[in-house]
């Protein structure tokens, strides 16, 4: 009777209903970096360790590289300081990304005769490249002048609160050109990107940052860019992301061969953003006597 | 004796719960008035199929119920539902030039709940590059339709004579009921004038949907792929108007090519027609208004396509 009982309980309980979730491209995070137990206060001499849990709260699988760095006159670490990792991310049925979590170790310096405190940032910096996927349902209405009952009215989408990325798309806008063909139109999007999260967009493969290296301009802000409509490629134009200049970060792109003239329909347009991100966290410490 | 008294009391309430004989309405198991109501066909989609949500890669599955509940037969040549408002390129194989509706029998005295139906529609979802993706359906129904409305109206042949004159009747507006079909005769009103006597007769779009042409172009056309002529949608054919069985049809005015047209903001439209008398006594007599349109109704069906990781 209690083994039944036992088996029953077991049933019920791993009946419950599981959630997925359908539509993991949300978010607007990438690779990010967390101090475990962070160690505030020292003393003068103290063996120190630092632990840090990087995890890929994003949706696209991520390579990249890391540095730890302080200043050396009140904290000297050891090697190795710099590593690499690579991280998948989320997706519709497995629902969390990736972790790894690092270890570092150093030595705090002893105080000079007068100072009582002496104050020192642990800078974590990551270097690593990601891709956004967005996808958004655009209305497509060669006919606008008919006054029949349709599924959906054309309209700017928003696409806000991001795709599982620290770059997202916030905005597409389209309008239907006429093509040079009677009855075909060509769609044009304009789609507008920002950088969701606090970091610095680069190209893709630029690790200078974490290698205390300086940064060439161009290699700032260079995103890769692929769109389709329905499953069919766009073209688009070249684009820059540029940091110092919101709302301008506009995409264009065409379906040169266009859309015949048909009943209005919902189509599926997906951007593809590959590019690299710089993100930096920092633990103070404090020197105590 | 305390038996019977209870006995007698079953039987009492037994007699008064068994009602009064057949509904109301019906004798000898016919319906005597079947013509009421303001639809056509009816269209639902059939619950579950499809379902709300489909993952891609999978088979694509549409019914689409019909119930013609007017009282008139439908489901002749020309007769479709069509698909639409999807991605052909996410739900394939679905085609363009719809299906034909079966024959659905309308209502008549024998039969007062007319007749029902299926159509289906099958195709394959292909893979889509979202993660989810909304693809709404319409159902599109286009059929042409009959109108019959019957009623009695009251003609003074000589409404000014002097004298005192006993009349059966006086005439005056007639306002009707639904007719079993989606355009209806609303109102008509009595002119009498001397040697003849004038109709205004007021009709009107009750059933939801969009009337047109009677025109077996105009039916192609109610396709969502091609596109109704805007001098096209929103009229309707009077076929015949007749009054104590005598045609006044040709009488009948303002017609575009033998239809009037609908405000197609109110739905409402109306006509002249004009029959000649004779005599002056007043009279009741039956008038009887034939309209034929073609009829296109629409339902929307929401749908979700859901992308599958496998490759």
């Amino acid at each position: 009777m209690k083994r039944y009982a036992l088996i029953l309980l077991f049933l019920v309980a791993c009946a419950g209903e599981a959630e997925i979730t359908e539509d993991a491209h949300v978010g607007s995070s990438g690779v990010k970096a967390e101090y475990i137990r962070p160690t505030e206060f020292v003393l003068p001499g103290e063996r120190v360790g630092f632990l840090i849990e990087v995890s890929n709260d994003g949706t696209s699988e991520s390579s990249g590289a890391y540095t730890i760095a302080s200043d050396p006159l009140v904290l000297q670490l050891q090697d190795p300081t710099t590593g690499r990792f690579k991280l998948k991310g989320r997706t519709t049925f497995t629902p969390i990304g990736e972790k790894k979590v690092l270890s570092f170790k150093g030595r705090v310096s002893e105080l000079a005769k007068r100072e009582q405190t002496a104050e020192a940032s642990v800078r974590f910096n990551m270097c690593y490249d990601y891709q956004t996927d967005a996808t958004v349902s655009v209305c497509v209405d060669t006919r606008p002048e008919v006054d029949d009952e349709k599924v959906c009215v054309p309209g700017p989408v928003s696409a806000g609160g991001g795709q599982g990325a620290p770059v997202g798309v916030e905005l597409v806008e389209m309008k239907l050109l006429p093509g040079d063909i009677e009855g075909v139109f060509v769609p044009r999007f304009t789609i507008s990107v920002a950088n969701l999260d606090q970091g610095v967009v680069l190209a893709q493969g630029i690790r200078n940052p974490c290698q205390g290296k300086g940064t060439l301009k161009e290699d700032f802000g260079r995103v890769g860019v692929r769109a389709t409509l329905s499953n069919v490629p766009l073209q688009c134009k070249p684009f820059k992301f540029n940091a110092g200049a919101p709302g301008l970060n506009n995409v264009v792109c065409t379906l040169p061969e266009g859309v015949p003239d048909q009943p209005a329909y919902l189509a599926h347009l997906t951007t593809t953003l590959t590019y690299g991100y710089f993100d930096t966290i920092v633990q103070s410490i404090t020197v105590q006597k | 004796m305390k038996k019977a008294i209870v006995l007698l009391l079953c039987l009492s309430v037994l007699i008064g719960c068994a009602g009064g004989g057949e509904p109301q309405g019906v004798r000898g198991g016919v319906q005597e008035n079947f013509r009421v109501g303001s639809e056509g066909i009816r269209m639902f989609f059939t619950p579950g199929v499809p379902t709300d949500r489909l993952f891609d890669t999978e088979e694509f599955n549409a019914l689409v119920e019909l119930e013609n509940v007017g009282a008139h037969d439908a489901g002749a040549a020309g007769d479709r539902v069509y698909l639409s408002g999807f991605d052909s390129r996410v739900i394939t194989g679905i085609p363009s030039g719809g299906v034909p509706i079966p024959p659905l029998e309308g209502k008549n005295q024998f039969n007062p709940r007319g007749s029902r139906d299926t159509v289906s529609f099958k195709g394959q979802i292909a893979k889509i590059t979202g993660d989810v993706v909304p693809q709404p359906l319409l159902a599109t129904l286009c059929y042409r339709y009959k109108t019959e409305a019957t009623t009695n109206v009251c003609i003074d042949p000589d409404p000014f004579s002097p004298g005192i004159r006993t009349k059966v009747c006086e005439p005056g507006p007639v306002g009707l009921g639904d007719q079993a079909a989606p355009v209806a005769v609303t109102n008509i009103e009595v002119e009498p004038r001397r040697g003849k006597t004038g109709f205004r007769i007021r009709i009107r779009n009750v059933g939801g949907g969009a009337p047109f042409r009677n025109d077996a172009s105009a039916l192609g056309r109610c396709n969502p792929q091609e596109r109704l002529k805007f001098n096209e949608v929103d009229f309707v054919e009077v076929t015949d108007v007749k009054v104590g069985g005598i045609s006044v049809r040709s009488s009948c005015r303002p017609l575009d090519r033998g239809h009037v047209r609908l405000d197609p903001t109110s739905g409402q439209g109306e006509f002249y027609c004009e029959f000649t008398t004779t005599g002056s006594a007043t009279f009741l007599s039956p008038i009887t208004i034939d309209l034929t349109y073609g009829y296109r109704s629409t339902i929307q069906h929401s749908l979700v396509i859901i992308k599958t990781d496998i490759d």
